[in-house]
């Protein structure tokens, strides 16, 4: 018996050495099971099987700060080291942020960015300006033309990364586009393609000369094309916006999207267990360094934000080769 | 003020009928496409999964009740019919829509029962049920959409009746849905208004004491309002696949609020007994005109939610001053000296 507890007991300690000596990166998303973060999940579980280490992706089944708070508090007592957050409300979980990092553990942040002191890096999925730009580029693109009335149909208003593509947007078109008229305030569809249903049908019925829409949030774009459809309107108001490849295509077929603008959340979450691991060994992270299966980043002078390349357009052509 | 115009001022849905004119002539006056036919039946259609969803809230807040899980039930059922459509084809409509009412018909079962033969608070079963419910369908799901479903549910969330040409394009016409929540409406009235069942459910919410005095089961009934409100928690759930031509399995979260605050609107009383299927109609149109409205109106959004809060708390204050003075004058009567 003796025997068998030593047996044990000296097992248990190279268990815990092992255990110890991997390297353990946490990932959390703002909340699991919806479609984007799930193919966020896909990259970085792959990543970490590619350089041998532990991955762990875990979050809150609905996007909420407190229940966040609570898990990085588990996950600090079990032992990491690394923590890659995209943080439902940076405020609220910047004290266990802190704590982590009094622990000796890397914080970054990835897809939302976090309050500036509690990450080493940042990493983002886009540049927000850029992303904006590409997303009014694309408006012009499918109405034909530079002119003309258009509307917008958004998430929340209360939305920081929504707010910030309509503005960068708004401002570029006002300098680029002058003569591209935003008949309204950005209308909010709260997340709900329903909603962005109601109010494209009222917005195409205030306003008979609007000639496009932009979508911002993912379900956004998919409302108002089916509105678009249902009024017979494809060849004369286009839609654009921030959607999904997998929900777009039917819509993308059809003509009454004429194009979804993203970026591919795995590579995303690729990139950030790349990036916390090269730090956690001490790997410099430089601009324009190039990531397996991600390409090329850019690393800004604040040596702190990491963009991770130019969103993706989907067409009706190439939307059914992404998996989300 | 003559008698018969005290008395339509007196019914419970005075307040939201004032309101509600206010409302369309405002609309109206910004914009005069709000009163056309096509934004209309855009409006209704639109609204018809809310209203008949509200049709069985109503039921339960008659019995002095509520349904939280009702978001759940709308949930679970487009997502079970749509994966059944998506993965087998089957497309016969009416077996569909027998589906989903049972499985509303199911859920709102349990809910019942756990109400009434367990004693749970209403409020903490459906809470607990929708939950589940919603737990479940994150497993399940994964939360990714459910797309190509059969041409036929499609087509048939199309189908517009009487209907031609509109002028800017696409058809113009009476949809499918705004007979279905006209079904719903029809079914509920008749029940709560001509059947034994409805009479007592109304009796029940109104004094539960008595109720059981003069014999009525009030577990019984209890559990039927939950099950009848599970049921049309199943119509407005493929009633919704067939606007939307796919199943977003996230799109019924927080839902409950947007039913009870339509029924509440409607001038139905939490509290239970009081509240019609006319005010619980006129509490979703309010909503849908607000809205539609409002951004018809070229109203800024940000506006929009103001103005609703606004129009909530002047429809409940009429109200409850109404009601006010109700309960003032009944217990005058009880000082009135005998032989006055």
């Amino acid at each position: 018996m003796k025997k068998l507890t030593a047996v044990f007991l000296a097992l248990m300690l190279i268990l815990a050495g092992v255990s110890a000596m991997a390297e353990t990166i946490v990932v959390m998303p703002k909340l699991v099971g919806i479609p984007y973060f799930n193919a966020s999940e896909t990259g970085a579980i792959e990543a970490g099987k590619e350089l041998g280490i532990e991955v762990i992706y875990t979050g809150p089944t609905t996007g909420d700060a407190a229940q966040q708070v609570t898990m990085i508090e588990d996950l600090l007592i079990k032992g990491i080291d690394a923590l890659a957050i995209a943080p439902n409300d940076p405020d609220a979980v910047s004290p266990a942020l802190q704590k982590a990092i009094a622990d000796n553990v890397l914080v970054v942040d990835w897809d939302t960015p976090a309050s500036g002191d509690d990450v080493k890096y940042s990493i983002h999925q886009i540049d927000d300006k850029k992303f904006g730009e590409l997303i009014w580029d694309k408006l012009v693109e499918a109405m034909g033309t530079d002119e003309g009335e258009y509307a917008i149909v958004t998430g929340y208003l209360t939305a920081a990364n929504l707010n910030t593509w309509i503005k960068y947007g708004t401002e570029y078109a006002a300098a680029k586009y002058p003569n591209l008229k935003l008949v309204t305030d950005p209308v909010a569809s709260d997340e709900s393609a329903q909603e962005a249903y109601t109010q494209t049908l009222a917005l195409l019925g205030a306003y008979p000369n609007l000639k496009g829409i932009v979508g911002i949030s993912t379900p956004a774009p998919i409302g108002a094309a089916m509105a678009v459809q249902e009024k017979g309107l494809q060849d004369k108001v286009a839609v654009v916006g921030s959607s999904l490849p997998k929900d777009s295509s039917p819509y993308l077929k059809d003509g009454s999207l004429d194009f979804g603008i993203l970026w591919d959340p795995g590579k995303l979450g690729k990139l950030t267990v790349y990036i916390a691991h090269y730090e956690l060994n001490g790997t410099p992270i430089t601009d324009g360094m190039e990531i397996p299966g991600v390409g090329p980043i850019t690393l800004w002078e604040d040596g702190k934000t990491i963009i991770m390349g130019d969103p993706s357009v989907w067409t009706a052509e190439n939307a059914d080769q992404f998996d989300f | 003020m003559s008698n018969r115009v005290k008395q339509i001022l007196k019914a419970r849905e005075a307040s939201i009928v004032i309101m509600l004119a206010v409302v369309m002539v405002v609309a109206f006056l910004m914009n005069n496409t709000f009163l056309s036919f096509e934004n209309q039946m855009d409006v209704i259609k639109s609204n018809a999964v809310l209203g008949i969803a509200a049709m069985g809230m109503l039921v339960v807040i008659l019995t002095g009740g509520i349904d939280i899980s009702i978001g759940g039930q709308l949930a679970l059922v487009t997502v079970l019919t749509g994966q059944l459509m998506k993965e087998t084809g089957f497309d016969n409509l009416i077996v569909i829509y027998l589906l989903g009412i049972v499985i509303g018909g199911l859920i709102g079962l349990l809910n019942g029962l756990m109400i009434s033969h367990l004693s749970l608070p209403p409020i903490i079963a459906t809470l607990g049920m929708n939950t589940i419910i919603n737990g479940f369908l994150k497993y399940y799901t994964n939360g990714a959409w459910i797309n190509q479903l059969p041409q036929k549910i499609i087509d048939f969330g199309m189908i517009k009746l009487f209907s031609k040409p509109g002028e800017v394009g696409g058809q113009v016409g009476v949809p499918i849905q705004f007979i279905l929540f006209l079904v719903a409406m029809i079914l509920t009235w008749f029940m709560l208004r001509w059947t034994k069942l409805g009479r007592s459910i109304m009796a029940m919410g109104g004094n539960r004491v008595s109720a059981e005095r003069v014999g009525l089961n009030n577990k019984n009934l209890t559990t039927f309002a939950y099950v009848f409100s599970g049921m049309m928690a199943g119509l407005a759930a493929i009633t919704y696949t067939s606007i939307m031509k796919s199943v977003d399995p996230n799109a019924f979260i927080g839902y409950e609020m947007n039913v009870i605050g339509a029924v509440v609107l409607g001038g139905a009383l939490l509290s239970g007994g009081s509240g019609s299927v006319l005010g619980t109609f006129l509490g979703v149109m309010m909503f849908a005109y607000i809205s539609n409205g409002l951004t018809l109106a070229r109203i800024s959004t940000y506006w929009q939610s103001i103005i609703v809060g606004i129009i909530i708390l002047l429809v409940v204050s009429f109200d409850m001053v109404k009601l006010h003075r109700e309960t003032k004058r009944m217990t005058k009567v009880d000082i009135v000296p005998i032989g006055d």
